[in-house]
């Protein structure tokens, strides 16, 4: 998000692809005028769906045109949480 | 993605910058997080891979190395939240790596596969090398209390240990 910020104000715009958006991604969001030149769409899609990631593509080219110059796949990793609310792999799957 | 943006770059005769998010935690390994630490390595090596991409077909494949931010994966999990001793750890706020993110992609000091460690106060950036780096190097690279976390690790292996399979 803090990316597609700096881009915003270097006057980029941008497609956010992802399952859901933070609320204070939404509020930012919402927050930006609507008569700007200056684009940033939020596109609801699981990133972790090959064909998916290639409609994004399609999606930039309605919303945007052409292909993006900038592509950051920055999909969120973090470590499974197990039932004491720690990160634990060592419990998954069979445990957790 | 990489795999579907490179086909679309080239395909449109078009250059491109594919920027990656990695961590400092690809520098370092623990128990407690073994998978995120395998992913992030993983991720700062398949940058490294792609420097030659440049030169083949004009795409730029850098990345950024995060330390500890203030982001809704810490503030969000106060489980994680407790790695943090706010009288001793730092933590940088995510416009930090934000303006990291567009120096790494955009500033052509930086040559293709270079990852760029956001860990420090100042946007006192850093260049992570393949050999002979000595590590996480900023004020927010490291989290006092992370090791509370394994005596839970402890218990788990404890619980297990004797246990009939099946």
């Amino acid at each position: 998000m803090a990316f597609v910020q700096e881009l915003y104000h270097a006057g980029c715009s941008s497609v956010i692809v992802d399952i859901s958006l933070h609320p204070t991604a939404t509020q930012w969001l919402e927050s930006l005028p609507k008569d700007s030149t200056t684009k940033v769409h939020f596109h609801k899609a699981d990133v972790s769906d090959w064909k998916v990631l290639e409609n994004a593509f399609d999606v930039y080219d309605k919303l945007i045109g052409g292909i993006p110059f900038i592509v950051c796949p920055g999909a969120g990793i973090y470590e499974p949480v197990c039932e004491h609310a720690t990160p634990c792999p060592l419990l998954s799957p069979a445990s957790c | 993605m990489s795999r579907i943006a490179i086909r679309k770059m080239l395909n449109a005769n078009q250059p491109g910058i594919i920027l990656h998010v990695s961590s400092t935690g690809a520098q370092k390994a623990s128990i407690i997080t073994p998978l995120y630490q395998a992913s992030k390595s993983a991720i700062s090596t398949f940058v490294r891979c792609m420097a030659q991409l440049h030169e083949m077909g004009g795409i730029r494949v850098v990345g950024v190395a995060p330390g500890i931010i203030r982001s809704p994966l810490f503030t969000d999990h106060p489980e994680v939240m407790r790695y943090i001793d706010p009288s001793k750890d730092c933590m940088l706020e995510p416009s930090a790596v934000g303006r990291g993110m567009l120096a790494v992609a955009t500033d052509l000091k930086y040559p293709p596969g270079t990852i760029l460690e956001v860990a420090d106060v100042d946007d006192n950036w850093r260049e992570v090398n393949i050999l002979n780096d000595p590590g996480p190097q900023g004020k927010a690279s490291w989290s006092s209390n992370k090791n509370l976390a394994l005596e839970d690790v402890r218990k788990i292996i404890d619980s297990e240990k004797g246990a009939k399979s099946g």
